[in-house]
């Protein structure tokens, strides 16, 4: 499959994966097989990579640990019990391992969270460096909730996923996945109302 | 009455919000909110701040994964594979060793005689194991190792299961001594053990070596692995070649246990 085919095409990836065929392949690449993993990557990389790069803020690093966390499944993957929950288990490695990075860089999130706001000065545009602050507090936010908060809002607010869609990649309920988003939520809300009135002034 | 009931609606419409603005409602539920968001300023303000913090989640650029990332990441995949396999081979070649030497030990520990003569839990455990897989029926840990003048290594097969005595020698008696075999009483079934702890032991592999290399005397014990292993005058190849035709005083004597007996074998006690 073409680097530029790899699951970087908005929401649908993740639905559009037959769940029995994530489950064949992740039984295949739980026994060693390279070949059934390296198609659960083409098949996941891009939701992983954007996913680390919502919580990372940055490209490169975001390769970095979206490679991580692939070869931390292919290792971990045999003791995964239910292989039908693939994804769900990848996403949350994935937000694992951003936060081990961000811990190893010495807890520079909070510090990059001024960094950031202050680096966006530069040569960009008022209404550039207006994008790079909000996105740096709202990736600042993001890695303040728990890490099933992130991931459902994540899959809902970011890759677009349906309930049902949802309900499927975390192996629930839709009605779990309507608990959770709505506690996800509010958490988020609770969080960002200052920077919404303050980014995002009312008209 | 109207003000309760409005905020009993806000608290309603604030459980549907997210799903009202996912659009996963049903028309009905869908109708209710539009219809309270028009008649509470309220919470029609509060719902459009929340659209706007889920848009700004949802703003932002998207990435790719960069060039050569699958490439570097199947490399990576590879290197773990090979670890894995090498794991496995390593997890699988211990296992084939294990397994046998783990049955054995179990094996042992099953068949080890009741009673006082038990050697206490931990010894036991590291004697079958300095021992290895032994498939005699008698109770190879309580054998200290071979010795040339230990007499019960010269019984084989006298008894397939039998409870040895343990005899402690006395302390202060020379080793020399220990050789040196003036007149003893005839022992019948099974030689003595003058070695304390030492008891029968007919399953050691080494024991033929043994045999060869110490003259038994036919009145401490009769030897029991050729043809005529039931008579007493019985003494090994090695033995007939070098001994006499009259019988060698015996090198080899169970010595008197402090209390004066000392132990042949499970039925045999001899007053000295």
């Amino acid at each position: 499959m073409a680097l530029e085919a790899i699951g970087v095409a908005r929401p649908d990836s993740i639905a559009s994966v037959a769940p029995t065929r994530v489950e064949a392949l992740a039984h295949r690449a739980a026994r060693g097989d390279v070949d059934a993993f390296d198609e659960l990557v083409s098949l996941h990389a891009g939701k992983v990579v954007n996913l680390a790069f919502r919580l990372l803020g940055d490209a490169t690093d975001a390769d970095d640990v979206a490679q991580e966390a692939f070869v931390k499944a292919y290792r971990s993957l045999p003791r995964l019990r239910d292989r039908s929950q693939f994804t769900a288990w990848m996403l949350k490695i994935t937000t694992n391992a951003c936060r081990d990075y961000l811990r190893r860089r010495g807890r520079r999130d909070e510090v990059g969270l001024d960094e950031a706001i202050n680096h966006a000065g530069g040569d960009a545009t008022a209404h550039v460096v207006e994008q790079q602050e909000t996105q740096a507090r709202i990736r600042h936010l993001m890695n303040t909730l728990p890490q099933k908060h992130q991931i459902v809002l994540y899959l809902r607010d970011i890759e677009g996923l349906s309930y049902d869609e949802i309900a499927t990649t975390l192996g629930c309920t839709v009605s779990s996945v309507k608990n959770r988003l709505h506690r996800a939520r509010e958490a988020f809300r609770i969080r960002a109302m200052p920077y919404v009135d303050e980014v995002l002034p009312w008209e | 009455m109207t003000e309760t009931m409005s905020r009993t609606e806000c608290q309603g419409f604030a459980a549907l919000v997210d799903e009202y603005m996912d659009g996963e409602l049903d028309p009905r539920l869908r109708a209710a909110c539009e219809a309270h968001v028009a008649s509470c300023p309220e919470c029609g303000q509060w719902l459009a701040r929340a659209r706007r913090a889920q848009e700004l989640l949802a703003s932002g650029p998207r990435v790719e994964p960069g060039r050569g990332f699958r490439l570097a990441l199947r490399g990576r995949l590879e290197v773990e594979q090979l670890r894995r396999r090498r794991r496995e081979r390593v997890i699988r070649s211990a296992a084939a060793f294990l397994a046998p030497a783990t049955v054995a030990a179990l094996v042992l520990v099953q068949h080890m005689p009741a009673g006082r003569d038990r050697l206490p839990e931990a010894s036991r455990v590291t004697a079958s194991a300095a021992h290895g897989p032994t498939t005699g029926p008698g109770t190879p840990w309580m054998a200290p190792p071979q010795t040339a003048d230990t007499g019960a290594a010269m019984v084989r097969g006298a008894d397939p299961a039998p409870v040895p005595r343990l005899v402690v020698p006395s302390v202060n008696t020379p080793r020399s001594r220990r050789g040196v075999a003036p007149h003893i009483p005839k022992p019948t079934p099974a030689a003595a053990s003058p070695e304390g702890p030492t008891t029968s032991s007919d399953s050691g592999d080494g024991l033929d070596s043994v045999l060869e290399a110490v003259p038994a005397p036919s009145v401490h014990a009769p030897i029991q692995f050729a043809a005529d292993r039931h008579s007493p005058s019985y003494v090994t190849p090695a033995l007939a070649q070098t001994a006499p035709a009259t019988p060698a005083p015996p090198l080899v004597r169970p010595l008197p246990a402090p209390d004066g007996v000392f132990a042949a074998g499970r039925d045999t006690t001899y007053e000295v």
